[in-house]
Order: structure tokens, then sequence, then C-alpha cells
């Protein structure tokens, strides 16, 4: 065999190790938002362990109940439409939403009822909500994290090409807190 | 000035830095170091040694050397020695001069930055504790494989108590310096000129240091988050972060443990402690000590503005509260990982 030959078939070889490296580079990455993805909800219903505690609350404070009740039906709605395996950023939003509307509601609450202020079981559960929103919070953040590395996955030179001919992936949306935004006049050009 | 008078001068400076060094090895409180400095301030002359003996001696070696130089050229005497021989006596006493001057020049350094330093650790609620490094770092590694580094020695050369209070958790927790050694032996050849090579050997020894707070940790037992070159607990677990796989690599006895406590925000905090510390590692031990340590040696550390030279504005310096960010933002760290692995209903 002569040594062009070889030439030609060493870089053959080496081209489908890239490639091969490149298709698996995106499919991990995809993977790796879908379960980014999977944690942001995982992250949202975690809000079911606290809703029957905040329920028990309201029972005994019949105003704060028909207010509370409702912000709860609502969030419970939300948090049904939420979809593990695909993300949905739209259907996030909204029971990002409902979210804030609760725990608005149960900032009012205390205002109006003193006596909630030095309830221990109120005074964990809104440490807890607290914390259940910085962990759905981050959880978003990484999620968003795992998109730009996907979307820079598939939209990089040669990686575009590889994607173009074997996989043909549509880039992500990244989740964007339309409520925050509208604060800003200010709106990226891209 | 007289010979006499510069003696004691230069014996007063001596008796005062020694002083100095006394009174800072016992002080306890921020008044004693401003003491220290006023006794500095009343000492009504600069914290300079006077080298004019020694200039002069060097100048009368510098004489003769060159008269001896200039009599053995011209042939006036005759030495059995070389003309070089003339240097020996002016280098020995510059040489004699320069160390005295390095000496001493680096005793009111180190006294300066001793004073200083022992004013950041009353600022920041330290107190060193005086430990056998060697023992204490035996102990610490039956619980931490951080501190099984080191074939020839292992030493904590720092062990300092503190106390954090935060919002919502306070604890005691220890800072420490941790200084180990590799020894290792070398083969190389050498050659004699004319061809002829011979193997040899000689031993090598590698210092390293390493930093770290260990401090009570009731919500997480036996896990590890290792960050650099920690060796792994049976079971792993992958966060959904793709840079926080990047960086660590998360360990435990149970799964599932592993599993809660890489809640979404305590990988955030990870991630973001790697902007400020490097090589960080996380261990806890089966009986709820944390472990936390990195390669940063600069959380204790500040920059002084002032020195002896000015008491009035080096007192005015300690007067003011030196705050060691680095330190308070890696405890803020601490109290985050408590706040998100604690039980709030319990």
């Amino acid at each position: 065999m002569s040594t062009s030959i070889l030439v030609i078939l060493a870089i053959v070889v080496l081209l489908f190790v890239v490639i091969i490296s490149i298709y698996n580079g995106i499919i991990s990455r995809e993977n790796a938002v879908k379960r980014a993805w999977a944690d942001v909800i995982t992250q949202e219903r975690q809000k079911n362990k606290t809703l029957p505690h905040i329920e028990q609350i309201a029972s005994q404070h019949q105003e704060f109940e028909q207010q509370v009740q409702s912000n709860i039906a609502a969030l419970r709605s939300a948090m049904g439409k939420l979809d593990s395996t695909t993300p949905d950023t739209a259907a996030l939003a909204a029971v990002e939403q409902q979210s804030k509307q609760l725990i608005q509601g149960m900032h009012i609450a205390v205002e109006a009822y003193p006596d909630l202020k030095t309830s221990s079981l109120f005074n964990n559960l809104m440490r807890e909500i607290s914390e259940q929103q910085d962990n759905v919070g981050a959880a978003i953040r990484l999620f968003n994290q795992n998109v730009e590395d996907f979307n820079n996955g598939i939209s990089v030179f040669p990686n575009v090409l590889v994607n173009a001919w074997f996989l043909r992936k549509q880039a992500v949306d990244t989740f964007r807190d339309n409520d925050a935004e509208a604060g800003f006049d200010y709106r990226p050009n891209i | 000035m007289s010979r006499m008078t510069v003696s004691q001068q230069n014996r007063s400076l001596a008796n005062l830095l020694q002083r100095i060094g006394q009174q800072l090895a016992v002080a306890i409180r921020q008044q004693d170091l401003l003491d220290i400095l006023d006794e500095i301030g009343r000492f009504g002359r600069p914290l300079t040694f006077n080298y004019s003996r020694y200039i002069l001696v060097t100048i009368i070696s510098v004489i003769i050397a060159v008269i001896g130089f200039a009599m053995q050229k011209s042939g006036l005497i005759t030495l059995p020695l070389p003309p070089w021989i003339h240097a020996i006596l002016p280098l020995l006493s510059i040489a004699i001069w320069l160390i005295q001057f390095v000496y001493r020049r680096q005793q009111i350094n180190r006294l300066q930055d001793q004073l200083f330093y022992k004013n950041v650790l009353l600022d920041n609620y330290l107190q060193p504790e005086s430990v056998d490094g060697k023992q204490q770092v035996a102990e610490l590694g039956i619980r931490f494989a951080d501190f099984q580094r080191g074939n020839h020695l292992r030493e904590l050369t720092e062990w300092i108590k503190g106390q954090y209070n935060g919002n919502e958790h306070s604890f005691t927790y220890y800072y420490y310096v941790f200084h180990y050694v590799n020894k290792r032996t070398v083969t190389y050849v050498t050659s004699d000129g004319k061809g002829r090579t011979r193997v040899r050997t000689r031993t090598v020894y590698d210092h390293f240091h390493r930093y770290g707070i260990t401090l009570p940790f009731h919500y997480v037992s036996r896990l590890r988050v290792a960050g650099f070159d920690l060796s792994a607990l049976p079971h792993g677990y992958r966060p959904a972060s793709n840079r926080f796989n990047d960086v660590f690599k998360v360990s435990a006895h149970d799964e599932l443990a592993a599993a809660k406590f890489c809640s979404p925000k305590v990988v955030e905090s990870l991630l973001n402690l790697t902007n400020r510390l490097n090589k960080v590692n996380l261990e806890f031990d089966a009986s709820g000590q944390l472990c936390l340590s990195f390669a940063d040696s600069d959380l204790l550390q500040l920059q002084r503005r002032y020195g002896f030279d000015q008491p009035a504005l080096f007192a005015d310096e300690i007067r003011q509260i030196s705050k060691l960010d680095k330190l308070q933002s890696t405890l803020v760290f601490i109290e985050q990982l408590m706040k998100y692995t604690d039980n709030n209903f319990q």
C-alpha cells in the first residue's frame, strides 16, 4: 500500500473520530439540558410539600384562607401543566408567577394577622418557601447554563456541520423572566 | 558623635526591639498593641541602627588593602601570596556590615508584620491555639483524606480558633495551615569530561501547603466534594450542571444522601466558591464535621500601609477595623451550605 493511500486513510479515520466525538458531545449536552430541566420541575414540585402546611395555617385565619386557598389552587393547576421531559419555559413562567402571588399573599397576611409572626410553624414555613424559591432560581440558572452549552455546541464550527448533517437539533430557549424584563427599557438586540 | 554614643544608641534600640518582641508575644488586646506603638513613639528617634563603626572599619580596611597592594606591586614588600589577597579584609568587613544591616532590617520588618497580623486576628475574633502540629494532623488524617498527603512530613503550622455569627447559623471554627513534604529520589548522570559518566542519586524534598477551615456540621455526613486530588467514597453522584461536573466530583456512602445534598442552590454556591478559592475540597466525616480545604494562602492576609517609622499613623491604622473579606465570604458560604441542607421543620 502506497504512502499516499495510507495518509488518505489516516485522514478519513481522523475525520471519522472527530465527527463521532462532536456527535456524542451534542447528544451529551442535550441530555444535560433535559436533566437540568427535570431538576427545575423537581424543585417546583417540592412546593407540594409546603402547600398542606400553608392550608393548615390558612384554615385558622378565615379571611386569609379565602385568598390563600385560591392562590394554592392556581399554583397546583399551573404545576400540573409542567412536563419534566420536555423543556417548556412558558409553563414554568406560569408556575413562577403563581408562586410569587402566593408568597405575596402570605406576606400581606402577616400584616393582617400579627400573631402569625410569632407562630414557629409559619416562620419555618416562610423559611422553607424562601429556600425553595432560591432552589428554583438556582435550578433555572443552572438549566440556562446547560442550554447555553448546548446551543454553543450546535452553533460553533465544525459542530454546526455535524448537527446539520446528522442530528438537526434546534437551539433550546433559555428561561426568561418576563415580569423582571418588563421593568427594563433596555432590550439586547440579539 | 563619639564611639561610645553610637554603641549606646544601637544597644538601646536593640533593647527596645527585644522588649517589643516580648510584649507582642503576650499581647491579647488591641490596647497592648497600641501601647507598643506608643513606646516606639516615645523612643524619640527613627528605629534605624547606626552603622558608622562598620563604615569606618570598611574604609580603613580598604585603605590598608590599597596601600598593601601598591607596596607589593611596586616591590617595597615581598609577600609569598597573590596580590588579590589584599581584597579579603575589605570584602570581609563589607560582608559583616551587610549581614548586620539585612538581619536588623528583617527583625524590624518581622515585628511590624507580627504586630499588624495580631491586630488583624483580634479584629476578626481569631485566636491562635498552640497544638502539637504533627499530632493534630494525625488525628485529622483519620477523619479527612485531605490530610493524607505527604510521604515524609505532615504538620499543622497554624491552628486558629474563630467564631462566626450569621443571620441563621452561628458556629465555632478552626482555620489551619497544613504543611506537608514529599520525599523522592532523583537519578542523574554526571560526566568527568573524559567521556566517562556516572549515575548518581540524590534525595529531593518537595514542600507544599494546604489551607482550610474545619467545624461541626450536623446536616450532612460521609460525603466528599472533590475539586483537587481527593479519593472518592463508594457512590458517585453527578448533579445536572455541566460546569459543576467539570470542576467537582461528588461521592458519598449513600447515593441518596449525595443527591439530597446537591440541591441547585448548593451546586450554584459551590460553583461561585470556585471564583474565590482554588483547588477546593469539602469533606463531611461520619461524626458531622466539615473540612473545607483549598490552596489559597491569603485568607488571613492584609496589606499594612504603615510601619514603625510612622508610629502615630500605624496606631491609627491599628484602631481601624481590618476586615478579612475573603475569610468572611468563605464563612458566609458555609452558612449558606447549612441553610440549604438543614431541615426547617426540626
